[in-house]
């Protein structure tokens, strides 16, 4: 090629590629398009090599872990089965004490302790408390006390709840080996379902959100009822037993209409969604994460599926009814530097299913994060869908945009106080 | 800026240096960007093709970030990662790449450019300027090929004139932006004027 066509012609080339990138910039739309799916397929790369020098950790512990795994299968046998029942805290807000059952010594609660058997939480006013069982059971109590009694080798969990509010999340238990609960005014036992008590007076009540609880009053432990989810009960000596559809307009400010305990850590960079699903074993509906190929028609040039996700929870049935004054909140943390989730629900309506109601932007921080959401938040679409009865949701989910990793701790919805 | 690269690169695998290595690069991105995009279209003609190749540029650059020397020019590092990936491109759809001499006097042009102005985004202000003041029928082409994305035959079947017509307009719509710009910012090889 001759001197002169070559340099006509990369001139032109230049001249052309100049003009299209000064008209394009005259398009914020496509520049912050091409900007964010960049630094999003950045987020990616670096999730995955952070993931990638994660798998050598785990393959270098894995051989120690199973030599002491062999070890430590003696050493088990040989524990006091009432250990293996320890809570851990996960999460703390306000003043929380922690009394001894033997000698009555209180001490204040901290993060990642351990409260065992025989031992008392009792929260301040406006105290509260997350902790987990060792099996994935988590139980939340706000103001309130709850005692742990020494097991024996055969029993299951055990809990009192002496006063307050208890949010339990049940991981599945033996048919042989039920979580127990007690009140001042009855009992109950499960078999994993997610569900609250609220002990006050003279009467407890509790509310059924997922599964099943069977529940008895103290005074007559041979008549129980069982509270299935989207009904609640009422235990009291003065009261009739018996289980009740729950109504939208029966709840306090500031009580639960719907929590889900995720405890999970979400990646994008995988090339699929990962949706919350709950299936019914022996009766008792469980949850579950399920990986779901990314659909390859969304293949388009323009967007990746593997720099977002969704974290979709649903039901076959209504989870909750968004009551007039909604108070959703997370607890969340972006295990990366930046990124953005948006929260939406979807309607039970069939008619409405396909549309979302999304929240604005979350910000993700590397630290946990409460974050709270009203129904303004929501806005406008609820007000034209809200009624007295409330919107019933039958999905929550959580898009990741940019979000590269992030943690989902809870989801609570509540009517605001 | 410079200091803050060169803290963040090195050492790159920890994860609180890749953090700090993130957001430095973060703004190379930002700040090259329209540059990356004009080089990598100057080597195709389509544009979602252009924009693939310098996204994928920047993931290639990020992985070998701790290659790139701080005291080079960033600009005419990633230029060359567009031009691999060019290559590859080419290859990988066995098609015929551009002549060698074409690609070294595409990238001579834009490290010109590059060396002549302080601030990037001048250069496309000054581009915008130059067609703003080119005659109706020319600037009108320059923007539907450019702004609205249509090619020349397509414009040609909008007004009703030949195809060529309309390749001679766009050619010399660009000629006189290049004696324009030539102009306002001193590159005396963009000009073919005498």
């Amino acid at each position: 090629m001759n001197d002169d066509s070559s340099f006509e012609k990369a001139r032109q080339r230049f001249l052309d590629g100049l003009l299209w990138s000064a008209h394009r910039n005259d398009k914020p739309d496509e520049d912050s398009e091409f900007l964010r799916r960049t630094l999003s397929t950045l987020d990616g790369e670096i999730a995955s090599s952070v993931d990638r020098a994660r798998r050598l950790r785990i393959r270098a512990g894995a051989l120690a872990f199973a030599a002491a795994l062999v070890v430590g299968f003696f050493w088990l046998m040989l524990l006091p089965s009432t250990s293996s029942s320890a809570l851990s805290v996960r999460n703390l807000k306000g003043q929380v004490f922690l009394r001894d059952g033997s000698d009555g010594e209180v001490r204040s609660l901290k993060s990642n302790d351990s409260i065992l058997p025989g031992q008392e939480i009792v929260c301040s006013a406006g105290g509260s408390v997350v902790a987990d069982f060792p099996d994935g059971t988590s139980l939340t109590l706000e103001d309130g006390t709850a005692f742990f009694p020494t097991a024996e080798k055969t029993a299951g969990l055990r809990i009192e709840l002496r006063k307050g509010n208890a949010l339990f999340s049940v991981a599945k238990q033996n048919e042989d080996r039920r979580m127990e609960f007690g009140t001042p005014h009855g009992g109950g036992e499960v078999l994993g379902t997610v569900f609250s008590l609220n002990v006050s007076g003279a009467l407890t009540k509790v509310r059924t959100f997922e599964g099943e609880v069977r529940v008895w009053n103290s005074s007559d432990r041979d008549t129980s009822a069982e509270v299935s989810a989207g009904h609640s009960a009422v235990l009291s000596d003065t009261v009739p037993l018996a289980a009740t559809s729950f109504d939208v307009d029966s709840l306090q400010p500031g009580e639960v209409a719907w929590f889900q305990d995720f405890n999970h850590r979400f990646e994008s960079g995988h090339n699929a969604e990962a949706r919350f699903i709950t299936e019914k074993i022996d009766g008792q509906t469980f949850g579950r994460l399920e990986s779901i190929p990314a659909d390859s028609s969304h293949h388009e040039r323009s967007f990746r599926p593997d720099q977002w996700l969704t974290l979709e929870y649903y039901n076959d049935q209504t989870l909750f009814v968004v009551p007039e004054n909604l108070r959703l909140s997370l607890r969340l943390k972006g295990m990366e530097k930046g990124g953005y989730v948006r929260v939406a629900l979807s309607p039970s309506d069939p008619e409405i299913q396909s549309e979302h109601v999304i929240t604005q932007p979350i910000y993700l921080t590397g630290d946990w994060q409460d974050v709270e959401l009203s129904t303004t938040s929501f806005q406008p679409y609820l007000d034209s869908r809200l009624t007295k009865k409330g919107l019933p949701i039958r999905s929550v989910a959580i898009w990741g945009f940019e979000a590269g990793v992030f943690h989902l701790d809870r989801i609570e919805v509540r009517r605001a106080k | 800026m410079v200091i803050v690269w060169k803290n963040a690169m090195k050492p790159r695998p920890s994860f609180r240096n890749q953090h700090a290595a993130r957001t430095a690069f973060e703004i190379l991105v930002r700040e090259h960007r329209h540059g990356v995009l004009a080089y990598a279209r100057s080597l195709v003609d389509d544009s979602g093709t252009a924009e693939d190749l310098a996204q994928e540029a920047f993931l290639v650059a990020w992985r070998k970030l701790d290659k790139f020397d701080p005291e080079k020019d960033f600009g005419a590092w990633i230029r060359g990662m567009v031009r691999y990936e060019y290559l590859h491109w080419v290859r990988k759809r066995k098609l015929i790449p551009l002549d060698d001499e074409i690609l070294d006097r595409v990238e001579q042009f834009h490290s010109d450019l590059a060396g002549a102005v302080d601030c990037r985004e001048s250069v496309f202000e000054a581009v915008r300027q130059c067609v703003a003041t080119l005659p109706s029928s020319l600037r009108n082409t320059i923007e539907a090929v450019y702004n609205t994305g249509l090619t020349c035959p397509e414009i040609a079947k909008r007004e009703d004139a030949s195809d060529s017509a309309i390749r001679k307009r766009l050619q010399r719509g660009r000629d006189l932006v290049a004696d324009c710009l030539a102009e306002k910012i001193s590159i005396p090889s963009l000009s073919i004027s005498p």
